[in-house]
């Protein structure tokens, strides 16, 4: 491979073979292998530069090599399966992968907006909110190219070719991270009988053995950790989930995680779906998420070469990638010594530590002696020198704590800058669960807060950082948890051969190397990368007095790129508290919330997308109005045909013509949407009248009448025929949006006020299928095919209900009326739905019936003024205000739900909105539904709103549009012009009249 | 999303197979038309908002369809317990 | 034209419906309309006892309790509720209601909500799979993939609709869904099961 792969150390094996991969960046080509990462793949190719910073557009180059990093932000592939802002180090490297920076312009090497960087002075924290502020009217211009300057990748403008799939679990235990501890926990659990799923979001098990050099039990960390996933998968009732993160920890330990099944193979995936989202209810959770390596922050630390010194070592180990030519190692902690001993071990000797500590003595720094390493004590490097690729380091004396400058500057020439100031555990699922962090001196690192027993963090996480104690708490924690829930007997039945701890030194408390110059007035000692947020940034922040943690990271920005903080917020944390001269504890941290990383809607919304989005609900006539029309419309989850056009018909003369078959001739409906309730019992009839407004008591078998449902504050909440069946046996209806809630308001009362009462409430919506023929033909139409009722109006009357044979059907035949016209409503048992409903059209051809949809069923009742509850009324309409005060029967022998709030100072209001009707001036213009009601056109603001249009309807069967409203006083105000200003400027003229538009005395149902 | 315990079906369902259902224990007053203005609107509009445990309502509305009664800490979503409807809560120190 | 008795069945055109995405031989899931038994909604304040004590033996399965089902002589009976039980019946409603009127009370409030319901039946090898996508009870209790038996039966979501459930036997399982949700939960089943192939049977 000449010319490319210049740090390789030797080519990259998985399981024993070798395969290269070419890939483009840039549009360049490069290649790699198998098993590497984009970014680990890029290192190798010697890649310096990968993108370009938030604000200042500073060249950026990789940190570190898994989910903390801020700065390799890239957008993968093309088309409609490209993916922005991934983490180079996250994307696993393929075969034919393209990616470029996110940013950038012209190119990530030389960018325009650097330009921008030398006015890096003056642009402080706080600089767009601060600078765009005036004159208001130009931030939307502002914006534009605010926004296009600090852009980060771009969305897929086309439909997501993937699906994704979702799959519920409930295990015993669930284990989130399978490194060293965690598998361990696992396979305790495991082995005590315990269902488990442990989920890490490597593509392997093994956590930090993966990229460490560590021994156990005489092997290497490696194979050990391959040895142990061995036996935890052949455990049957262990589930393992890898490249699985899970990201979020919410109530009763739900949890929920994404497995990332295709990302690694392609783009979008070619079989099976891209990502699952697993929904887990555990019992127990054993938290192994680990610890994030922190930096050391000083003067330009984000040239690119700079990196955390754990990734060094993880790029070596596991990438069989050497960084860069000579590496200088700043750190305040012996775990770090470790990096050198990789870089060493790999035959480079260009190496010196600069450790901030004086005085130090541990096995660990023996050994890098031992390999004749230079170390440098007391000192720590205040400034890293080069533009695209570090080429020195400043490094000077401190005092014993850290916080000064002892001494001038020495430079020593290298490439690679690695820094440690320790480790932070990774407390974010933890937090999650609304447990604060607690801050430790000892080990310099924030721990989890106090759970209850469902929960357990082990090893770093829990701020044990030593592999063998890491090793023991899973080994316990997997038995004990298991005990807890019935599994062993809480011993360990895995022996490990553990070797003693070796003794440390602890951590230093330094965060920030100082500098020469103050931080505020100074070179930039970056804090948060991915947002461009400065330790001199966050000091002046808590000069202009934001003092408290939350309103800082808010201000300055600090955490709240796509790397969440994961590098940065600690550091930023320490800085704060120093500033304002407090201890760590005192100044405390932010509090984590879901997703843990950056998460895929498309895995959230799963399969419920396009046709699946949510259930529909058919009628059994469906397959009937699929055949004749095309035009549907939602009624809740119903599917109900909106209208029936003929060829060449739009909307307004298809609905016109069927408003008019039914006013002269005879339409038919299909209602059998409508909620249906049967209420049985022999306190049926009270627990009626204690939930309507009417006074049921008269109501005989065979009768059915209008009834009016409130709520307890007095609004109308629903209404409905209720029919007598037989003597303890009601039949309700409801509204089609209404029916479930109602029957849930009904079932509330019987059993939580009522439960006394025997009442028996069934909801038989899906067993009747009903078919409505309304206008002055229907009884010729149902005479027709039904022989053993006489529906002459003498014997059945209106509100009435009769049991019959239709076509051979045995059916139940109401005589209601929503049109205004005479109407009958056939009920039969779903299965003969279809049947009936074409034996009734077969019947009404002679009589030119004309199937009408909900369209012209809402015109029709406006033109007659039958409300239509939750669309002129919202909850806030009382009996009166709709002009229904004579269904109300007050003074029944149990008072109504509702009827003392009818009373309240609020309902007796002079002003109240009243139901009315309008009509246009000009007997043309259609007023739009939503439409506000003013008295005057002069547009002095702010205008007083009247009342408001609540159904509106340009063509039925009148021949003008009509309105309904509800507009103050309106009762009183008839024959009165008002106006209604529109979107455009216009305003339409209307007058207040009657809602009933169309047979004022109600004559025509009654024939 | 809560994991809740319906006393009926006496097993765990997860939240979304319940609704939510307001203050538990509100009596409705014997004789409405009887009582003040006031009186009824503290009836209608005023409730708890305790920062421990609050008993409340549920409804089993994807299952048994019943109405139970539960109480929960406001800050921590811990359930403490969960009784049928005409029942009182057993555990004494939350009771008020 | 359109006959009466065509209508029984809620799926009746989606019958011999296949989806599958890899040219597989098996499907790994099929389903199947159980039609022909009727359903009554039985609501009362006495006890499961008294309504149901039966002339015959009862079967192993005991008839108090929740989430479960039991014989009774005239079909199955499942719990819905403490004052709620569905029978599934072969027999003439008006029969069951003239047995109820006769035997035990005349206040018991009975229901024909036989065509209200679709009843199906699902199995195969990705029925776990399946059911793991669409519901969040835990399956577990069920035992699916054992031969043991299990009078369980649960109301829940499944799809996010409102179904009941109960273990036929291995890798089967029948639903109870409301009919006007039936066409819904078949282009549910079809999509999600077409990994591994869905068929509607019959």
């Amino acid at each position: 491979m000449s010319g490319c792969n210049i740090n390789r150390l030797e080519p990259l094996n998985v399981a024993g073979e070798s395969t290269v991969i070419n890939f483009k960046f840039n549009s360049k080509k490069y290649r790699g292998y198998k098993g590497d990462t984009l970014a680990s793949a890029l290192i190798a190719n010697k890649v310096d530069v990968v993108g370009r910073s938030f604000k200042f557009s500073r060249p950026r180059g990789i940190v570190g090599h898994w989910s903390e990093e801020p700065n390799a932000i890239v957008q993968v592939g093309s088309g409609a399966g490209t993916v922005p802002n991934l983490k180079a180090t996250q994307v696993e490297l393929y075969e034919g992968l393209e990616a470029k920076s996110v940013n950038g312009w012209p190119t990530v090497n030389f960018d325009f907006m650097s330009l921008v960087g030398v006015f890096e002075k003056l642009m402080p924290p706080g600089f767009y909110y601060k600078t765009f502020m005036y004159p208001g009217r130009f931030w939307m211009l502002y914006e534009k190219y605010i926004r296009k300057a600090a852009g980060l990748g771009k969305v897929p403008v086309d439909s997501d070719p993937d699906y994704y799939d979702k799959e519920n679990h409930h295990c015993d235990i669930l284990v989130v991270g399978s490194g060293p501890s965690g598998m361990i926990a696992a396979l305790e659990a495991g082995l005590s009988g315990a269902d488990v799923i442990i989920a890490d979001d490597q593509s392997e098990m093994g956590g930090s053995l993966l990229y460490s050099n560590h021994s156990l039990e005489g092997k290497s960390g490696f194979n050990w950790a391959k040895l142990l996933e061995n036996k935890i998968s052949s455990l049957k009732n262990v589930t393992v989930i890898n490249r699985c993160t899970v990201f979020g920890y919410y109530d009763h330990n739900f949890l929920t995680m994404i497995e990332r099944c295709n990302d690694h193979i392609s783009v979008t995936s070619k079989s099976g779906p891209r990502q699952k989202l697993h929904r887990v209810r555990a019992k127990r959770v054993i938290l192994a998420t680990g610890a994030f390596e922190r930096p050391l922050v000083f003067a330009n630390n984000d040239i690119p070469g700079v990196m955390i010194a754990s990734s060094v070592s993880a790029y070596i180990n596991r990438y069989k990638v050497l960084p860069g030519a000579s590496l200088v190692l700043c750190t305040n902690n012996d775990y770090a010594y470790k990096t050198a001993i990789d870089w060493k071990s790999e035959g480079n000797n260009r190496i010196t530590i600069v450790d901030t500590r004086r005085a130090v003595k541990s096995e660990l720094i023996n050994q890098a002696k031992a390999l004749g390493i230079k170390i440098i004590y007391g000192h720590g490097v205040t400034e890293a020198k080069g533009k695209k690729r570090v080429q020195a380091a400043l490094i000077s004396p401190l005092s014993a704590n850290g916080s000064e400058l002892i001494g001038g500057s020495t430079e020593i020439v290298c490439d690679v800058i690695a820094t440690s100031g320790g480790w932070s555990a990774a407390v974010h699922l933890n937090s999650q669960t609304g447990v604060k962090p607690v801050w430790n001196r000892n080990i310099i690192s924030f721990t989890p807060g106090k759970t209850n027993e469902t929960q357990v963090s082990i090893g770093a996480c829990n701020g044990s950082f030593n592999l063998i104690d890491c090793i023991q708490e899973g080994s316990e924690a997997g038995a004990l948890m298991s005990k807890n829930l019935g599994f062993g007997k809480g011993k360990p039945k895995e022996k490990i051969a553990l070797d003693k701890s070796e003794n440390e030194h602890p951590t230093q408390p330094i965060f920030c190397i100082p500098h020469q110059k103050p931080s505020i007035k100074g070179l930039k000692q970056f804090v948060d990368q991915q947002l461009d947020v400065t330790a001199g940034s966050i000091e002046l922040a808590a000069k202009e007095g934001f003092e408290s943690v939350e309103h800082v990271k808010r201000y300055t920005a600090l955490g709240f790129g796509t790397d969440q903080g994961k590098l940065g917020n600690v550091n930023g944390m320490a800085i704060l508290a120093n500033a304002l001269n407090k201890s760590i504890e005192e100044t405390g941290t932010t509090m984590f919330r879901p997703a843990y990383t950056p998460t895929t809607f498309g895995a959230i919304a799963g399969r419920d997308v396009k046709v699946l989005f949510d259930p529909i609900r058919y009628t059994p006539m469906h397959e009937w109005h699929k055949k004749h029309t095309k035009e549907f419309e939602n009624v809740g989850q119903w599917r109900r045909p909106w209208y029936f056009p003929k060829v060449s018909e739009g909307m307004e003369q298809a609905v016109a013509r069927e408003c008019l078959a039914v006013r002269n001739k005879v339409g038919i409906l299909d209602a059998s949407t409508l909620g249906k309730i049967d209420v049985k019992g022999k306190d049926a009839l009270e627990f009626l009248n204690r939930v309507y407004t009417n006074d049921f008591t008269s109501l005989t078998p065979g009768r059915c009448r209008y009834g009016l449902m409130l709520k307890e504050d007095g609004m109308i909440f629903d209404d409905g025929v209720c029919a007598c069946i037989d003597k303890n046996h009601y039949l309700i209806h409801t509204t089609t949006g209404g029916a479930a809630n109602v029957l849930s308001w009904l079932e509330m009362w019987k059993q939580t006020e009522w439960p006394e009462l025997e009442v028996f409430l069934t909801s038989v919506t899906d067993v009747w299928a009903t078919a409505t023929i309304s206008g002055p033909e229907s009884r010729k139409v149902i005479s027709k095919i039904c022989r053993d009722i006489d529906f002459s109006d003498d014997n059945f009357k209106f509100m009435h209900l009769k049991h019959g044979t239709v076509a051979g059907i045995e059916a139940r035949i109401f005589r209601i009326s929503f049109t205004g016209e005479l109407s009958f409503e056939i009920n039969v048992p779903s299965r003969y739905g279809l049947y009936i409903w074409s034996k009734l059209i077969d019947a009404g051809d002679e009589f030119g019936i004309t199937p009408y949809g909900t369209e012209a069923m809402h015109v029709l009742r406006a033109e007659k003024g039958f409300i239509i509850v939750g669309q002129d009324t919202d909850g806030s309409m009382s009996p009166s205000d709709m002009g229904l005060s004579w269904i109300v029967k007050e003074g029944k022998k149990f008072s109504f739900l509702g009827e003392r709030s009818l009373h309240r100072s609020d309902l007796l209001r002079s002003d109240r909105k009243q139901f009315v009707g309008l009509l246009s001036n000009d007997s043309k213009t259609h007023v739009p539904e939503g439409s506000q009601i003013v008295t005057s056109k002069k547009k002095k603001f702010p205008m007083k709103m009247e009342g408001h249009v609540t159904s509106s309807y340009a063509h039925g069967s009148l021949g003008y549009p009509i309105a309904l409203a509800v507009v103050e006083n309106g009762h009183q105000r008839l024959g009165e012009t008002v106006f209604s200003p529109q979107a455009d400027g216009s305003f339409v003229d209307l007058k207040i009249v009657s809602p009933v538009f169309y047979d004022s005395k109600g004559e025509r149902s009654n024939v | 999303m809560l994991l809740i315990y319906c006393p009926y079906c006496k097993q765990y369902r997860d939240e979304e197979e319940f609704s939510y259902a307001g203050e538990a224990h509100i009596k409705r007053p014997q004789n409405p038309l009887a009582i003040s203005d006031e009186s009824w609107g503290n009836y209608l509009f005023f409730r708890k908002n305790p920062s421990d445990v609050h008993h409340e309502m549920w409804n089993h509305s994807s299952g048994c369809r019943q109405f139970f009664n539960v109480a929960r800490d406001m800050i921590t979503y811990e359930i403490k317990e969960t009784y049928c409807i005409s029942e009182s809560p057993k555990i004494e120190k939350y009771k008020k | 034209m359109y006959e009466s008795t065509e209508s029984i069945s809620a799926i009746k055109n989606r019958k011999g419906e296949i989806k599958r995405l890899n040219s597989v031989s098996q499907v790994g899931i099929n389903v199947r309309e159980i039609s022909g038994s009727n359903k009554i909604n039985i609501q009362s304040h006495l006890s499961a006892e008294a309504l149901f004590k039966s002339p015959e033996k009862p079967s192993s399965f005991d008839i108090e309790g929740q989430c479960h089902y039991f014989n009774f002589s005239f079909g199955q009976v499942f719990w819905l509720g403490p004052h709620e039980w569905l029978l599934s019946t072969n027999n003439d409603p008006r029969e069951i209601a003239a047995y109820f009127k006769d035997n035990v009370s005349n206040d018991i409030a009975l229901s024909d909500v036989t065509d209200g319901y679709c009843e199906l039946s699902l199995e195969g090898e990705s029925l776990l799979k399946i059911l793991k996508q669409g519901m969040t009870c835990d399956l577990r209790d069920f035992n699916l993939e054992e031969d043991t038996e299990s009078n369980q039966c649960v109301q829940t979501n499944f799809a996010k609709m409102p179904v009941i459930f109960w273990k036929n036997s291995k890798l089967s399982v029948n639903l109870l869904v409301r009919r006007s949700y039936a066409d819904y939960l078949i282009d549910w089943l079809l999509e999600i099961g077409s990994e591994d192939g869905c068929e509607i049977l019959s």
